[in-house]
């Protein structure tokens, strides 16, 4: 166990070294300056040097990206905007929670979804109920979540006025006069059934495809001819072990939403990391997109590793070397 | 002899009527008739403000929010153009004492201004802006402004935090500045809220400061960055500018397709981020326009095709000028949506002072005949830059396909977004033409003519000159003609534009845009403030 978790630690570090420093050479492949942005459009070739000096980005991009990690590892601290100067760390600290919001909220819809359909469809193939599902699949597959968001918030939020067609209000210490628990739930009702769509069609294809392997194995037979109660051997022989990969793709999903459900959280307005990787690419502000990377890789390699050892929490014939 | 009287009567309440159904007709209304009070909940789509901080806000977005907190030496007023566009005194009690060959300005400051805090306003707060500005550990954009005040350029680079501008003095209730040589955009260049009274409270911060007590008719209460901002009276002031809105309540980064929905259903006012650009037709054709929710108003902006003088092809006078008989200027228009502009094919745009409407080349669709004519034989091979922005792409076809009709094949190079002005900027780049337009600074023509298009402000980097223009009978002209001021001023350099745009040619300019508004039901009026280029928050008002 502890080998296991000294190679996953190992293989973080190459992982987040290789994931910044990929993201940091691209930034320096486009032909773009910083400074410029920084000392204004009038500015003189003079003041855009004096703006370089002050960004530090007059320096060869291995100097600047040895300063990125010397700063992140020793002093954990992501550095200041380009853009508007704040703590990288505050801007992704403000962010995050937003985004966890929505994905934690999402996940938990999109299984809601996905496991009753899923289940039932698999249990009654090609009957009304299997085909109905199967357009949803087919629907939340294909529909962005762009077009799905602006239905959404027309049809629920502008003509209806059921829900806020825009906006976020926090859970706990609201920054703004709208805060709270029910307020955060009633902003992201929309958000969350837009998120959730497009994975829970891919849960419900993929649960129902499981199940139906399951069904056909020969220790389902066997508890069957032992008289099993069919409850039983749903619960205890099918589901268990069809929901296996499920886990390991649920803690996948969403340690990679974490990383900015850009899309979602643009079309509703949320000032999450997707919306904050967005804003910073567009005005070329490398340390913050190297916030937002830094925390979306941490979130996969932690995540990945919950993963793992949930796995062989839930199945006893995984051992971990 | 009484029905006469009768009919004066009738028809002077006729008029009245008239007047007060038009005012509230158009959004655009006097705030003299304005209500008082009440939350107005605006948005800023797409967008946050670069910076609160006076010293570090530079775009308009920042500057539509320091206009209506700050409080300036001079400002232009709350009134629509052209009034709106002239400078008067603000914070001084006059128009600054201007001596020593234009080289000393004087003003006196009035007594009685306050601070949203409750302190005092004096000279000391203009001085202390000139010095926070030109300390380099603030690393203000004010800079490239200021270079002609004694001392600044010097206290920058000395690095002294804070920084003292020898050029800028407080003494006792006169603010002096002091120039190396006369400017006379200088008053406009003050008018920048840069240059607004500062409290000495507000400290040197390289990060800048997000709440500071401010001293114009509103102050920043809050201001949570991408989230919300909110702006609310300066209980102190006691000015006479307007305003009538309690306070504002602004949502930061919203999405502009959904904030388009929530100003139609009455959620939110006004999106200060813009519109969709599909939408204007819709809101046209719905609201009617400048009749009440749906507003268009022309920016003090050009847009244009940089032709590189310093390449081979367009070294060419002749064929500079035939690129500019070739555009379809409509065309190109058209690109950028309904009710987008005007077009033009100058470079002074219609709302800067000095500018002459000349009818040099072609506005109403490409001269192919005179372009064939001017070009022979000698267009080639012309490299285009451009945005990958849908905007950027539809006018770099329209250019290729009018380039293509006199004989040039042109190839279209793409870049995302800002890169394409590193790229121009520096000298040598191979690039033959560029898309590209200009906003204001300030107005003054000294923005578009010294900034754009003088050959001696060439460098190997950074170039706002993007046509490498380098003529030396021109950087004399401009030169001069920013020693100028008022009338003269005014005067000399509408004469450069025509003069540059005539014979030289190195743009080939094709609009000047309109800022497109739409607020909501519940909007009474408000102005639109020409200099800034955007609604002017100080005039809104509730129905």
């Amino acid at each position: 166990m502890v080998r296991y978790l000294a190679r996953r630690v190992i293989w973080a570090a190459v992982l987040f070294i290789a994931v910044t420093l990929v993201a940091y050479v691209l930034f320096f492949l486009i032909p773009n300056d910083p400074a410029k942005l920084v000392a204004g459009k009038a500015a003189t070739d003079a003041d855009v040097k004096r703006a370089a000096h002050f960004l530090g980005t007059d320096r060869p991009f291995y100097v600047q990206y040895a300063k990125f990690l010397d700063r992140l590892v020793i002093h954990q601290n992501l550095g200041f905007s380009f853009a508007n100067r704040q703590s990288v760390n505050s801007i992704v600290g403000n962010a995050a929670p937003v985004t966890a919001s929505l994905v934690f909220g999402g996940a938990i819809f999109w299984m809601l979804l996905a496991l009753p359909i899923g289940i039932l469809s698999a249990l009654r193939p090609r009957s009304l109920l299997d085909r109905a599902s199967m357009t949803f699949v087919l629907i939340g597959i294909s529909a962005h979540p762009i077009w799905i968001g602006l239905i959404f918030a027309y049809f629920f939020g502008f003509k209806l006025g059921w829900t806020p067609i825009t906006g976020y209000c926090d859970f706990i210490n609201p920054s703004t006069d709208c805060g709270g628990p029910v307020q955060w739930a009633y902003h992201l009702v929309l958000p969350w059934a837009t998120f959730a769509i497009l994975f829970a069609a891919l849960y419900v294809r993929m649960i129902r495809a499981n199940v139906l392997d399951t069904m056909n194995e020969d220790y389902v037979r066997t508890a069957r001819s032992k008289g099993a109660p069919e409850h039983l051997v749903l619960r205890s022989h099918i589901l268990r072990n069809a929901m296996l990969p499920v886990v390991t793709m649920l803690g996948m999903d969403i340690s990679l939403a974490l990383g900015g459900a850009v899309f979602t959280e643009t079309v509703y307005s949320l000032p999450g990391l997707g919306k904050t990787a967005i804003f910073g690419l567009n005005n070329n502000d490398i340390p913050t997109v190297e916030g937002v990377i830094v925390f979306a890789t941490l979130a996969i390699i932690v995540f990945n590793l919950v993963v793992d050892l949930l796995y062989a929490w839930i199945d006893p014939r995984i051992r971990l070397t | 002899m009484h029905r006469r009287l009768w009919l004066t009567v009738s028809m002077a309440a006729l008029g009245a009527l008239l007047l007060v159904v038009a005012g509230f007709a158009h959004a655009a209304s006097s705030s003299q008739a304005a209500k008082k009070g009440g939350t107005m909940r605006l948005n800023m789509s797409d967008t946050d403000l670069d910076f609160s901080d006076p010293s570090l806000s530079y775009y308009v977005i920042g500057w539509q929010v320091e206009y209506a907190t700050g409080l300036k030496l001079v400002n232009y007023p709350d009134k629509a153009a052209p009034a709106g566009a002239r400078l008067i005194p603000e914070a001084a009690v006059a128009m600054p004492i201007i001596s020593n060959n234009g080289k000393t300005y004087t003003f006196t400051i009035r007594k009685g201004l306050r601070f949203s805090d409750g302190s005092a306003v004096t000279a000391k707060n203009f001085k202390w802006a000139f010095d926070r500005s030109a300390t380099k550990a603030q690393q203000s954009p004010a800079t490239p402004f200021m270079d002609d005040v004694v001392g600044y350029t010097n206290a920058v680079d000395g690095g002294k935090n804070p920084a003292n501008v020898p050029g800028a003095v407080a003494r006792g209730n006169k603010f002096i500045l002091r120039l190396t040589h006369p400017d006379g955009g200088m008053l406009s260049k003050l008018a920048m809220p840069f240059f607004q009274a500062i409290s000495t409270k507000t400290k040197v911060d390289p990060h800048g400061v997000t709440v500071y007590p401010s001293a114009g008719p509103y102050y920043i209460s809050s201001y949570i960055r991408s989230r919300h901002l909110v702006l609310k009276k300066n209980k102190y002031y006691h000015g006479n500018r307007p305003r009538n809105i309690d306070t504002f309540d602004i949502e930061i980064n919203t999405d502009v397709d959904q904030s388009l929905l929530q100003v139609r259903s009455n959620q939110r006012d006004y999106d200060m981020g813009g519109l969709p650009p599909s939408a204007h037709a819709d809101l046209a054709k719905r609201y009617g326009v400048n009749k009440g929710q749906y507003q268009v108003h022309p920016l003090v902006e050009t847009d244009y095709i940089a032709l590189n003088t310093s390449r081979p092809t367009f070294s060419s006078v002749k064929l500079r000028k035939a690129a500019n008989f070739a555009i379809d200027r409509p065309a190109m228009l058209r690109v950028r949506g309904a009710f987008a502009g005007k077009r033009t094919d100058q470079i002074l745009p219609p709302g800067m002072g000095g500018f002459k409407d000349v009818k040099a080349y072609p506005l109403k669709g490409a001269d192919y005949k005179t372009a064939k004519k001017l070009a022979g034989n000698s267009c080639k091979s012309v490299t285009l830059y451009t945005t990958t922005s849908p905007i950027g792409q539809g006018i770099a076809q329209v250019f290729k396909y009018n380039l293509s009709q006199m004989g040039c094949d042109v190839n279209i190079k793409n870049f995302v977004g800002g890169a394409i002005y590193t790229a121009m900027g520096t000298k040598g780049e191979p690039f033959d033409a560029g898309v590209s337009g200009w906003n204001q600074d300030y107005p003054d023509p000294y923005d578009f003519l010294n900034i754009l298009l003088d050959g001696n402000s060439i460098h190997a980097e950074n170039n706002n000159n993007l046509a490498y223009f380098n003529n030396a009978k021109v950087n004399k002209l401009l030169a001069a003609a920013n020693l100028k001021t008022g009338a003269a001023r005014y005067k000399a350099y509408g004469n450069l534009d025509v003069m540059i745009t005539k014979n030289y040619a190195p743009w080939a300019s094709y609009d000047n845009r309109n800022e497109r508004e739409f607020v909501s039901k519940r909007t009474g009026g408000y102005l639109f403030q020409p200099a800034n280029a955007s609604a002017d928050l100080n005039t809104f008002f509730l129905k």
